[in-house]
């Protein structure tokens, strides 16, 4: 999109914009700006909270009931032998389930190992003409591969991507920057094979130190999946429909 | 995070003294450079500690250290002239060792000369290294610079042939720190005398790169950061114009200026070591010049390992350390002040804390 022209169309024409804008704001036609806009999108960004699910009312509301067992089993794996905490971070008071640093963890990188020497290069010579990486990155998928390298240059950040949360995470299949892991067992496969899918498939040189192999058993793999079936957010667990059905996702 | 821009536009930069608009195409950046032939790169990686567990396994932390090195240097631009290669590729000098630390080497698209590193030599004295990698010392000469490379972490023949039941012995004794049955690494005669020749043969003022694993200058005895006949190397080079010493060994940023030799050292791909002034009882020589770095972040596995590439400007050496998980950091010789300096860093007000507390 090469100006905000067609957003500023569609508000100052639709009838339900126009009342909503005119009710709020009190501007219509040319009045109503970006900047409004801008606003209404914030009000509704910040309408949307995480938070109350089981996982909170366990940890910090001390209700020992909220988890079942096999959940806590699984929280404890979360803590301790699956290393997920290194990145998805819970702090004493609140848990974002994110540390907001990007990491290589093996997905989208490795389809593309062979060509990073073209690809860096061609990136490179890009950038010195005055390339938009906005564009490069869209506009071609293994160039998009690269991953924060894109933007900083890094040799650090190839093929690294931001952690996301893990809120609400059974309702956002499929998983990963990509989409290539269908289900929450996928992803944990995923880790538990130190980074590759399927399991013995090359692991890329870039790989994040802390990505390894963790040894996990099927019922641990399991554990771990419903544990994070207990971050949705209370509003949602009653259209959770995948709930249960991960558990039985397929192993790759 | 990243200092070090590793586009072709600030490769040059950093390289030489241009200050380039980001507009000005490839071609006429290299036609600035007053002696083109003069300038050029190369990269170092060094001591990976590749062990063997049993079987095909390894250690994994050592094995992804060096994998990601030569991934990482297959992707400069432009192309290094050639890599080196620092010593102590193995952790105890087995065949399985070097054979494993070799195949993962040969994925870089780059000619590679070696160094040898105590940890590849006091198993077998460096028999099966020299079969896969040649001569444990030699020279060659590249672009009007003369590049030498020495084995420096020999030690007293007593020690080395009449003292140990096994080679094996011998070899976990010497891979040891602070310890008392140990011995201090040196060149030795026989390599003093080869270095005297082959200088002979040089122009005093080509410039001269010389290689070794441990430092040619003394910083800490009891963790062999130390070379023994370290002074009698630093006499043979006295007569030359424009000398650096590049060594291995060490796994921290060192740098110095010994009258007209620049020292540099060179990052390990496996792990970092402490600065020795951190051992208090002891008597240390860090050189003051050395900022040393900041400390690691243990939750990043990689931090204060990595590698780097050598801009070769006019025969003074700039070193660019790639840092994985932490600020790239550029040592540049600095022709006023003639001698390396960092340049983000030397000011005492620039530094930051864990560069005060490693």
């Amino acid at each position: 999109m090469p100006n905000h022209q067609p957003i500023l169309d569609i508000v100052r024409e639709d009838p339900d914009y126009q009342a909503a804008f005119a009710e709020v704001f009190e501007v219509s036609g040319r009045q109503l700006t970006m900047d409004h806009v801008a606003k209404a999108i914030a009000s509704f960004e910040r309408s949307i909270v995480a938070g109350n699910s089981a996982f909170d009312r366990y940890y910090f509301k001390g209700d020992k009931t909220a988890l079942t067992e096999q959940q806590q089993r699984g929280f404890q794996l979360f803590l301790g032998q699956g290393r997920c905490i290194s990145c998805h971070s819970i702090e004493q008071d609140h848990a974002l389930f994110s540390d907001s640093r990007f990491h290589n963890i093996g997905i989208g990188i490795n389809a593309v190992q062979q060509d990073l020497p073209r690809l860096t290069q061609a990136f490179f010579e890009a950038k010195i003409r005055g390339g938009d990486v906005d564009k490069m990155v869209l506009t071609d998928k293994k160039s998009s591969e690269l991953g924060r390298f894109a933007v900083n240059d890094s040799f650090n950040d190839i093929g690294a991507f931001k952690t996301p949360t893990l809120r609400n995470i059974a309702l956002t299949a499929p998983y990963m920057h990509d989409g290539s892991l269908k289900t929450l067992k996928d992803v944990v496969n995923h880790y538990n094979n130190g980074g590759v899918t399927p399991a013995g498939a090359p692991v890329n040189a870039f790989l994040s130190g802390g990505i390894r192999p963790l040894n996990l058993t099927d019922v641990q793999i399991d554990e771990l999946v419903v544990f994070m079936e207990a971050l949705t957010s209370n509003q949602y667990v009653k259209t959770g429909t995948t709930v249960g059905a991960q558990a039985g996702g397929s192993h790759e | 995070m990243n200092k070090i821009d590793h586009s072709r536009r600030n490769f040059l930069k950093t390289g030489g003294a241009l200050a380039l608009g980001s507009t000005l195409p490839i071609s006429l950046v290299e036609l600035a450079f007053a002696e083109p032939s003069q300038n050029f790169s190369f990269a170092y990686i060094s001591d990976a500690h590749i062990q063997h567990i049993k079987g095909n396994r390894f250690v994994r932390n050592s094995d992804r250290g060096l994998i990601r090195a030569v991934a990482e240097t297959n992707l400069l631009t432009p192309k290094p002239d050639f890599v080196m290669f620092g010593g102590d590729l193995a952790q105890l000098g087995t065949q399985a060792e070097l054979d494993h630390g070799a195949e993962i080497m040969s994925a870089l698209s780059h000619k590679v000369h070696y160094v040898m590193g105590e940890h590849d030599y006091y198993l077998d004295l460096g028999a099966y290294w020299e079969k896969l990698f040649g001569p444990q010392y030699y020279s060659f000469d590249h672009k009007g610079v003369h590049f030498i490379v020495l084995n420096s972490i020999r030690t007293y023949g007593d020690w080395t042939y009449n003292r140990w039941p096994s080679n094996e012995q011998r070899m976990l004794e010497m891979a040891g720190l602070d310890n008392p049955n140990g011995s201090p690494l040196m060149v030795g005669e026989e390599q003093r005398n080869w270095l005297k020749a082959d200088l002979a043969k040089v122009a005093k003022t080509t410039p001269i790169e010389l290689f070794s694993h441990s430092p040619l200058q003394k910083i800490y005895k009891g963790w062999n950061f130390w070379t023994e006949d370290a002074e009698q190397i630093q006499v043979l080079l006295k007569p030359f114009q424009k000398v650096s010493v590049i060594y291995g060994h060490v796994h921290q940023i060192q740098y110095n200026q010994i009258g007209n030799i620049s020292f540099n050292s060179v990052m390990a791909t496996a792990w970092p070591w402490p600065y020795p002034a951190s051992y208090a009882q002891a008597e240390q020589y860090l050189p003051k010049l050395t900022v040393p770095m900041n400390r690691a972040d243990p939750f990043f596995e990689r931090d204060a390992t990595g590698w780097q590439f050598i801009n070769v400007a006019s025969g003074n050496v700039d070193l660019n350390f790639s840092l994985y998980n932490n600020t790239d950091r550029v040592v540049r010789f600095d022709k006023i002040k003639k001698h390396p300096e960092d340049k983000d860093f030397e000011d005492e007000k620039t530094r930051i804390n864990p560069q005060r507390h490693y």
